[in-house]
């Protein structure tokens, strides 16, 4: 949780460093931290679901299980799902339906900035603005502020989990 | 015997007419959003994001500015979220990647 705040931090500190024209490096650098600072959010509860008595070392080995493409996979099923119809059929009869809006906003953000942090790293074609950038930070903290609602409910658990073991659970 | 290039002109008009009938309800749907006034215009353009998930890019155009006030930020944020949250209500297939474009 720590490190997903000061990432976010980084972000905002990172697409406000500059006087006058920012530096491409330092808004990409803040478009990275904004994904990261989410993935972070996400993994950490992910890794803490696993409960108290898990040592430090369980919970990191946890934290590494998760992958970025899968994660992509869950989250756009979530921020599209309208209906147990629209979800994967294993997941669905898992979840209480409608899915609340701050979990969806959740999964839709992760979606939005895991693409956008693509461009940021790799897409030198892409010219980043600073009104885009903190853009994008402004929705990571909506996210951030939507996941401390989600978090406790029974939902948001299933989701953790979603994320992480999609590809095996999903299996019929 | 199978004609493929029939097949594939067929293939062809379905996926055009799929682009088409997609864009016609993005069209509709931006139409019915009152965007911030500081979006001078809005275009968008369908390819496959990094991941090869088909997507739509919606780009809202603004000027250039170096120091945003939290209260513009707020505005084209919240524009930003509506018109991705009405296109995923829609269910289309395009993922829509809602950017601000400084010109």
């Amino acid at each position: 949780m720590a490190l997903a705040n000061d990432l976010l931090l980084q972000a905002t500190q990172l697409a406000s460093i500059d006087t006058g024209k920012p530096k491409q490096a330092n808004l990409r650098r803040a478009v990275s931290a904004a994904y990261y600072a989410l993935f972070h959010l996400l993994i950490d509860d992910g890794a803490a679901s696993a409960g108290s008595k898990v040592s430090a070392a369980a919970k990191a080995r946890i934290r590494r299980a998760f992958a970025h493409a899968d994660m992509k996979t869950v989250c756009s099923q979530y921020a599209k799902a309208s209906a147990a119809g629209s979800m994967n059929a294993q997941i669905a009869p898992l979840l209480t339906w409608p899915l609340a809006s701050d979990l969806k906003n959740v999964a839709e953000t992760f979606v939005t900035l895991q693409e956008a942090r693509h461009q940021a790293d790799y897409d030198l074609s892409t010219k980043f603005s600073r009104i885009d950038v903190v853009g994008y930070i402004d929705i990571t903290e909506i996210a951030f502020a939507d996941w401390t609602t989600a978090k406790t409910t029974a939902n948001a658990k299933i989701f953790l989990m979603d994320l992480l073991l999609r590809k095996t659970w999903s299996r019929t | 015997m199978v004609d493929y290039i029939e097949v594939l002109g067929a293939a062809k008009d379905w996926a055009w007419g799929f682009i088409v009938s997609e864009e016609k309800l993005i069209k509709s749907i931006i139409k019915k959003i009152k965007l911030p006034k500081e979006v001078k215009s809005i275009d968008f353009a369908f390819s496959e994001d990094s991941t090869g998930m088909p997507a739509v890019w919606i780009n809202l155009h603004v000027s250039e500015d170096y120091k945003p006030s939290a209260d513009k930020v707020n505005r084209l944020s919240a524009a930003r979220k509506d018109i991705s949250k009405r296109i995923l209500e829609q269910n289309i297939t395009s993922w829509p990647y809602v950017r601000l474009i400084a010109d």
